[in-house]
């Protein structure tokens, strides 16, 4: 049986909730196993809709004991004081075994660029600590151009006509990968990794948003050899996580 | 993972035999805005038979443009593969005009099953006077009519749907995307009108909404959908599959029901 490990899941309360939602950790786990899916790289919603500040501690609190969660931390500028500086930030992460990174812009208010993360996001490339990133081209091209060698994970929040976005990422930034997420098109999975490598893809659900069935299922059958399947569902996270160096 | 012997048998063979999948809503050939691997008639049918779809019924891209070209790519579909495709006739409000040709020259076409509507995105509400021909002969003839909806549109929210469900109880009016958003009047309106049908096509990752349809209103008046090839059939499936409803109610969703509503147009349940 192939073991999915999911990039992109959430438990915790949000502003908006959808219909279906795990408040809590054990809640998303006993989803995950209705489901097939073993593990997941988690945030807590209130690491978006809250603060960083206030998230990535409940975090770390709702994890632990739960070997099948791992966890990601939320960034802000720290030029404001709301966060350590880089150096501190990044001890804090290596404490709590924390090996990806999650972005939203947007909602907190700041430009991802080298302005305001230049040393945080060098401590990552040179770490190898993965940048998850919810869409947007334009932030996302200017971020790869600055920072070439960045692990950056694109996640989808729409589910159609991305493709002529971010092929040409594809084409550029070997270390720039995608997320499953919501790429629901019949065909791109296969197609996707038939023409860049099955390294290129990581699975994801977007849960609680999306519902976590329907995604391991397309990847299941999508139609690639075996071993494409289990690199893409759990073999490219596992081996980007391991190569992590904090 | 779902014990269920169909989730099972989905998830170690991709198909199942005794679950014979019928898509009520798919759109062969290209569109502007979306890379489509999968969107040619021939690799369609290939998807089918991957995912154990043993039926759609298609309008193409093209019809939803310019009807009397598109309708023409639809009508090929059907005539290159017998038994596997069926057709919604596709009309344009606003060319009020060649809606009534359209409309005339619907019975000289075999193989459709009703109209679609695309309100929406032609920006012309579903209970306006240009849909009138359409919709008189669909009651008619008691045919099908697939209608784009969304919540609170001013073109097809669910309460517009109602309202054509009323005046024409002849036909059956098919709620695609289940009126996206507004999913308790949709409900209502699925519950009120026995001519009114909830459709997955898009809603069907919205986490929680198959089992907040089956809830509200019987799997009995839910349809499986997916806009192929704008979604993987597999991954529709799977939002159904691990939906915490019944192995009953997963059957009705995914061809029961389809099965009862095309009978009048020759499809048989045995799969002949």
């Amino acid at each position: 049986m192939v073991e999915f490990f999911d990039v992109d899941a959430a438990f915790g309360i949000g502003l908006i909730p959808p219909m279906k939602y795990a408040a809590m950790a054990d809640e998303l786990l006993d989803e995950m196993d209705f489901c097939g899916i073993s593990q997941a790289l988690v945030y807590d919603a209130a690491m978006r809709d809250d603060t960083p500040q206030v998230g990535n501690e409940l975090l770390i609190s709702r994890i632990r004991d739960r070997p099948r969660l791992h966890g990601t931390w939320a960034i802000l500028p720290h030029q404001t004081g709301e966060v350590p500086p880089p150096e501190q930030f990044v001890a804090q992460m290596k404490q709590h075994n924390i090996k990806a990174l999650r972005a939203f812009p947007q909602s907190h208010s700041y430009l991802l660029n080298g302005v305001t993360f230049g040393p945080l996001l060098e401590m990552m490339v040179a770490a190898g600590v993965p940048l998850l990133l919810d869409e947007d081209w334009e932030m996302t091209t200017n971020l790869l151009k600055e920072f070439p060698r960045l692990t950056l994970i694109t996640i989808l929040r729409s589910n159609h006509g991305q493709d002529r976005y971010f092929r040409p990422l594809l084409e550029k930034y070997p270390n720039f990968l995608l997320s499953t997420t919501r790429y629901e098109c019949d065909g791109a999975i296969r197609e996707l990794a038939q023409q860049y490598g099955a390294h290129r893809l990581v699975f994801g659900t977007g849960y609680p948003a999306v519902p976590m069935g329907g995604a391991m299922l397309s990847l299941l059958h999508c139609g690639l050899p075996e071993e494409d399947i289990e690199a893409i569902a759990s073999g490219n996270l596992k081996r980007i996580l391991a190569e992590v160096k904090l | 993972m779902n014990p269920s012997p169909l989730v099972q048998e989905f998830v170690e063979n991709g198909c199942s035999a005794s679950c014979p999948v019928i898509d009520m809503h798919t759109h062969p050939g290209p569109y502007k805005a979306i890379y489509f691997p999968n969107g040619a008639p021939e690799k369609m049918i290939q998807t089918m038979d991957r995912c154990g779809v043993r039926l759609i019924v298609a309008v193409s891209h093209a019809a939803l443009c310019d009807p009397r070209r598109g309708n023409a790519f639809t009508e090929n579909m059907i005539n290159q593969f017998p038994g596997r495709v069926l057709g919604y006739w596709s009309v344009n409000p606003n060319y009020p005009e060649q809606v009534k040709q359209d409309v005339a020259d619907f019975d000289n076409h075999l193989g459709f099953v009703g109209f679609k509507f695309l309100a929406d995105y032609h920006r012309y509400p579903i209970t306006g006077d240009n849909y009138r021909p359409a919709l008189e002969y669909a009651n008619e003839h008691r045919l099908l009519v697939l209608l784009h909806t969304w919540g609170h549109s001013d073109y097809d929210s669910p309460t517009m749907v109602g309202e054509l469900a009323e005046k024409y109880p002849h036909t059956t009016l098919r709620m695609a995307h289940c009126g996206y958003g507004e999913w308790d009047e949709s409900i209502r309106v699925a519950n009120e009108f026995d001519n009114a049908w909830l459709e997955l096509t898009g809603a069907h990752n919205a986490n929680g909404v198959v089992e907040r349809l089956v809830a509200g209103s019987g799997s009995e008046k839910i349809l499986y959908g997916t806009d192929l090839p704008w979604f993987d059939p597999h991954y529709v499936i799977g939002c159904v599959l691990f939906a915490r409803i019944t192995d009953e109610d997963r059957r009705n969703i995914l061809y029961q029901n389809a099965e009862k509503l095309l009978a009048p147009f020759g499809v048989d349940p045995s799969g002949k």
